[in-house]
C-alpha cells in the first residue's frame, strides 16, 4: 500500500489562497450591505400603506373595462349620472337636457304654461 | 478577491469559531483526498465547516467532528449528484502512477474511497477509524482488508 500513501500525501502539499480562506471563514451575521437595502424598504411599504390609509391615491387607477391605465387627462370619470348622459347633438344645449331631464326636475321652461 | 473585500465579510471570531476555522486546511485536504476535484473539495470543505459553526454541540475535538462531517457529506451527498468532470490539472503530480491511483480509487465504492483515504491518507488507527465511520473497532480491520484488495485489483487493470 506504499503507492495509496504516496498518492494521498501528494495532498498534504496543498495549501489554502486567501479567497478559500474568506470562504471558510464564518460570515458576519449583521452587514450594512444588506440592512440598509432592507431598511430602505420596509420604510417605503409603511408609507406607502399609511398614505393608502389616509385616503390618498398613489397612481392613477384605469378605468373598469378598459383594461389599462391611461394618462390621467386622458380618463374621463362621470362624476354623476347627468354628465353621462350629456346630449351631444348639434345644437344641444345643457337647458335644453335639463328640460327634458329624465330626473324629475321642472323643466326650466314650460311652453303649454307660457300659451295658459 | 480583494483582502478589503475578504475583511469585510469575515469578523473576528470568537474561541468556538476559532478552533473550527483551524481544522481548515486538513479538512480541506480529506476532502481532496475523498473527491480528487478542486471545486468539490472547497464546498464539501465549506459545507462541513459551516455546520460546525451553526452546531451548538461542543466535542473534545474539533478535528474529529469535522472528519466524521466531511465523511458523511461525502458519503451522502455526493452520491446524489452527478458524477464530477475529470480534472484537467489534477490535484496530485500527475504522473502516470498518480493518474493510475486516481483512476483505480474511482472503481472504488464511496465506502471503501473513504475508508482508504482516512487510513492512508489520515493515518487514522483502529479505534479512530471506528469511530469516525462509527462502526465496530473489529469489523474495520475486515472492511479495510476488502478495500485494500479491491484496491489491488482496480490498480492491476489501471497499471
Amino acid at each position: 500500500m506504499n503507492e495509496l500513501d504516496r498518492f494521498y500525501r501528494e495532498m498534504d502539499r496543498v495549501t489554502l489562497t486567501a479567497e478559500q480562506d474568506a470562504r471558510f471563514a464564518p460570515r458576519r451575521r449583521w452587514s450594512w450591505e444588506w440592512i440598509l437595502p432592507v431598511a430602505a424598504a420596509g420604510v417605503t411599504l409603511v408609507m406607502l400603506a399609511l398614505a393608502q390609509r389616509a385616503g390618498g391615491e398613489l397612481s392613477p387607477r384605469p378605468m373598469p373595462g378598459i383594461g389599462g391605465a391611461l394618462p390621467m387627462e386622458m380618463v374621463v370619470r362621470p362624476n354623476s349620472k347627468e354628465s353621462s348622459r350629456i346630449d351631444d347633438r348639434p345644437g344641444a344645449t345643457p337647458s335644453h337636457f335639463f328640460a327634458g331631464s329624465e330626473m324629475g326636475c321642472a323643466p326650466a321652461v314650460d311652453p303649454e304654461g307660457a300659451s295658459s | 478577491m480583494d483582502h478589503a473585500v475578504i475583511r469585510r465579510r469575515t469578523r473576528p471570531l470568537n474561541d468556538r469559531e476559532a478552533a473550527i476555522f483551524a481544522e481548515r486546511v486538513r479538512i480541506y485536504r480529506l476532502a481532496l483526498r475523498l473527491t480528487q476535484n478542486r471545486d468539490a473539495a472547497e464546498d464539501l470543505t465549506q459545507e462541513a465547516l459551516l455546520r460546525g459553526y451553526r452546531s451548538r454541540e461542543t466535542p473534545d475535538s474539533w478535528g474529529a467532528w469535522l472528519t466524521r462531517v466531511a465523511i458523511n457529506l461525502f458519503l451522502n451527498e455526493t452520491a446524489r449528484k452527478k458524477p464530477l468532470p475529470l480534472e484537467i490539472e489534477p490535484v496530485h503530480s500527475g504522473s502516470d502512477e498518480m493518474l493510475a491511483i486516481e483512476m483505480a480509487l474511482g472503481k472504488l465504492p464511496k465506502e471503501q474511497q473513504a475508508l482508504l483515504a482516512l487510513a492512508h491518507g489520515e493515518g487514522l488507527n483502529y479505534g479512530e477509524l471506528a469511530e469516525t465511520l462509527g462502526i465496530p473497532v473489529g469489523t474495520v480491520g475486515s472492511r479495510l482488508h476488502a478495500a485494500r484488495a479491491a484496491f489491488r485489483v482496480a490498480y492491476g487493470e489501471e497499471a
